[in-house]
């Protein structure tokens, strides 16, 4: 009779070790791929780093050249800008159209659902607008010409590049699925309550729709937010930064600093310096974006 | 007692079994070990998975392995699959440098050039090892200018050679009515940029779609970058070694040019977006008639397949002429020469022994038996010869027992392909210690300066071009230009710039009077 609660308190031991136990590789992996890398380039920042030879110490020296680099502020404006024109149509217009598919009958979601996430390589997809692009034998100036408007350069056009990278990105980042998926959580009772209430259609969706997705949408926001300022594969197969550094990014400009001109500190203080602006954009957006529904 | 003896028998075996063994390994000769490049990591990872496959230029290699040390005792080559083209080419070298898994041999091209590299110490190097090449002196200076630094080599140039020319559809020519002197469907010999602007206008079909050439902006940069086009100047003040000097006198001249056959004309492609592989796929699916081009390309059999050729010039050779890039208008026809190669860089982490070896591989691999063996094996099989009419090792020129390059290809190429070859070399600023450090960051900023006026309709005056090329100026001064090279004076501009004039005025005398000797009083003339 005395050994059963030292059984059951040797079993609870044993549960604490094995979590342990089984969260060790995880653990490892993450230290090795995950905050090795991320306290090393924050040592790389501050030196002349080296292949083959002794790193040196440099002090803020890389964080000077970075922010004396004419193409610094163009760089970051040019980020903020797509940043800013990706979230607004790529983050947003899902939200609403999802919303508008809600409205619809159950077979006809589906079927926009299907639509909305044709499953291709996000590469592929990019290779192939380009050549929609294209202004001497592409489909969009095509249809610009049909239509009866004068042909367009886009991505040769400094004013209208941004914009053309932009639009890939409404395929290709399809958070519409996930709000889909969250709206059908929302019990109809709420709904028929509300109408109950006299509730119209934008009330419903102001007062119900929007506070029960709201962690959705937070969640969503910080990612999406995250992935414009990493962008990097659209303008690197489109454009390469250009036209006249027109969509010139701040991950290829750290990339090419890094990688291309052999500058590895220069390239890491970049790297730095984005990652604490990302840093302070998600504390801030968490702080005024409440994930609770019933805040 | 029994144990204890049976354990003390055991344990003196097993000592005296570890001991030979020891001895053994010692005694055994000690092998240099070379970690060649041995194709993409995509590779077969193991002998017998590339055997499934039938690969036999896959076996070639590893018979070259095994003959190579055979004929080399002492030697143990390790091929190690390494990515040497990729957009990620770079961080993987630069990782593996650091790693210590790098092979001995590589290209520096993505990580800055070779003197970039040289600066960073990130290259080997190997003058003694190729001076003690004998059929070094045989190789073109224009191959290895790049390589070198105050008289020191650091890299040996791969088995191929190059040249900038352009291609043109003979079919489109002839129904365009452009005729050679010869009357052949052809540009005129020694041909200028406003001969080639009239050609495009008359090639160019808008009823078709199709276009004269695509001059796309990055092309003024990869054309510039293999003859040391007057895009630099010397820095009058002393504090750094070069300026930027895109506002040329002939810079000027060739972007209004450019520009105007792309939106007055209309008879030229250009964008952004157009790279190496879409210029070479609007050739190729006959969007346009004409394409400027590495010869190597030219004379590649994959180019042989394109199109629709024409009922009168079924095959790609009858149908696709070659001919060199136009040259500036009063310029007496200067052609620059543009030849130039893939340079490979030996790591500088390899031990004198190891170094050696890795060289002496890849003379064998390039330009000694090696070579002869892949040479015999295409033929054998019956591919087209390794045709190297341009190839930086004379031993790939000749191709000795095998059928004689024109049952392959016309006269007319490798006959062009000679005289590209035979161009008059001028001097380098390489070899006069007046390198170029940061050549990919500079090249970036003359396309994206480029760009702005290829891709801007507005920038259509003299006055609009000069300003965005001085704008470029600006950012390249203060960017891929911000240095001075150690030791440099003035005195090393008077030198090359001397030897630059007179090469000018005994070669090209007109392109001397008209564009180089103004802009020497200009802006050269710094001592």
């Amino acid at each position: 009779m005395k050994s059963k609660p030292r059984t059951r308190e040797r079993q609870l031991k044993h549960k604490h070790y094995a979590g342990w136990l089984y969260s060790i590789p995880g653990f490892i992996f993450l230290i090795l791929f995950f905050w090795y890398p991320l306290i090393l380039s924050f040592v790389v920042a501050f030196q002349h780093w080296h292949p083959i030879k002794p790193p040196v110490y440099v002090g803020l020296n890389n964080f000077q050249l970075v922010f004396n680099h004419p193409l610094t502020p163009l760089v970051f404006k040019n980020t903020l800008i797509y940043a800013g024109l990706r979230i607004a149509l790529t983050f947003l217009i899902p939200i609403i159209v999802a919303i508008l598919i809600m409205e619809m009958r159950k077979s006809t979601i589906r079927i926009m659902m299907i639509l909305w996430f044709i499953p291709i390589s996000g590469v592929a997809l990019t290779i192939l607008w380009k050549y929609i692009y294209n202004p001497y034998y592409g489909l969009l100036n095509a249809i610009f010409v049909g239509l009866g408007f004068a042909p367009q350069r886009w991505l040769s056009d400094k004013n209208l590049a941004m914009l053309c990278l932009i639009l890939p990105s409404l395929i290709m980042f399809a958070p519409g699925l996930i709000y889909i998926g969250a709206l059908q959580t929302i019990p109809e009772e709420l709904y028929e309550a509300a109408e109950l209430e006299g509730a119209g259609f934008w009330s419903k969706i102001w007062h119900i729709t929007l506070p029960r997705i709201r962690p959705v949408i937070a969640m969503l926001l910080i990612l999406a937010v995250i992935s414009a300022f990493q962008e990097f594969n659209l303008p690197y197969i489109m454009t390469k930064g250009g036209p006249g550094n027109a969509t010139l990014f701040a991950v290829q400009y750290l990339w090419r600093t890094a990688f291309g001109y052999m500058k590895l500190g220069e390239g890491t203080a970049i790297a730095i310096l984005l990652f604490f602006f990302l840093l302070t954009l998600t504390i801030i957006q968490r702080k005024f974006f409440r994930e609770n529904v019933d805040e | 007692m029994e144990i204890r003896k049976k354990f003390m028998v055991g344990l003196i075996i097993s000592s005296l079994v570890t001991g030979m063994l020891a001895i053994s390994a010692f005694a055994a000769e000690k092998k240099i070990k070379i970690k060649v490049w041995a194709g993409p990591p995509t590779a077969y990872p193991t002998v017998e998975e590339m055997l499934e496959t039938t690969d036999v230029f896959k076996a070639r290699d590893l018979y070259e392995e095994v003959l190579f040390e055979a004929t080399h005792p002492g030697v143990d080559v390790v091929p190690v699959t390494w990515d040497m083209w990729s957009k990620e080419a770079g961080r993987k070298l630069m990782s593996g440098l650091a790693s210590g898994e790098a092979p001995c041999l590589y290209y520096t091209g993505h990580i800055g050039g070779i003197q970039t590299c040289i600066g960073q110490g990130l290259v080997a190097d190997i003058t003694d090892l190729w001076n003690a090449w004998p059929p070094h002196t045989e190789v073109p200076a224009a191959f290895m200018a790049p390589a070198m630094k105050d008289g020191h080599v650091y890299a040996i140039p791969q088995d191929l050679g190059m040249s900038w020319g352009v291609a043109y559809r003979k079919d489109w020519l002839e129904s365009a009515g452009v005729f050679n002197a010869e009357g052949k469907p052809a540009p005129p010999k020694n041909w200028t940029w406003t001969d080639y602007a009239k050609i495009m206008k008359k090639i160019t079909n808008p009823k078709k779609g199709t276009y004269g050439g695509c001059l796309p902006p990055f092309l003024q940069d990869m054309i510039d970058w293999e003859w040391d086009a007057p895009v630099l100047r010397p820095d009058p003040t002393g504090k750094y070694t070069w300026r930027a000097n895109f506002d040329s006198i002939e810079k000027i001249k060739l972007f209004k040019m450019w520009h105007d056959m792309i939106y007055v004309d209309k008879s030229v492609m250009t964008g952004a977006d157009i790279w190496y592989g879409e210029i070479n796929d609007t050739f190729k699916t006959e969007k346009c008639g004409t394409l400027i081009l590495k010869t190597i390309h030219l004379c590649a059999p994959d180019h042989w397949h394109f199109g629709k050729p024409s009922k009168k010039y079924p095959h790609f050779q009858e149908c696709v002429g070659i001919t060199f890039l136009p040259a500036m208008p009063d310029s007496g026809g200067m052609v620059p020469n543009t030849l130039h190669t893939n340079l490979f860089a030996f790591n500088p982490t390899l031990s004198k022994e190891e170094l050696k070896a890795a060289f002496d591989y890849y003379i064998w691999h390039w330009a000694g038996e090696g070579r002869s063996i892949y040479r015999r094996m295409r033929a054998l099989l019956g591919y087209i010869p390794y045709w190297r009419v341009i190839s930086p090792y004379p031993e790939n020129r000749h191709a000795p027992g095998l059928p004689p390059f024109t049952e392959f290809f016309p006269p007319e190429y490798i006959k062009i392909n000679q005289e590209m070859a035979n161009l008059p070399n001028a001097p380098r600023r390489d070899a006069f210690g007046l390198s170029q450090i940061h050549g990919k960051e500079f090249g970036d900023v003359y396309i994206s300066t480029a760009e702005k006026i290829l891709c801007d309709p507005n920038c259509n005056t003299v006055e609009k071009i000069t300003k965005v090329l001085q704008e470029g100026n600006k950012l390249a001064d203060e960017t891929a230009l911000n240095y001075k090279i150690k030791g440099q004076t003035m005195e090393d501009f008077k030198k090359y710039y001397t030897a630059l004039g007179e090469f000018y005025e005994k070669n090209w005398p007109e392109y001397y009077k008209n564009y180089w000797y103004p802009q020497f009083e200009k802006s050269y003339k710094v001592w």
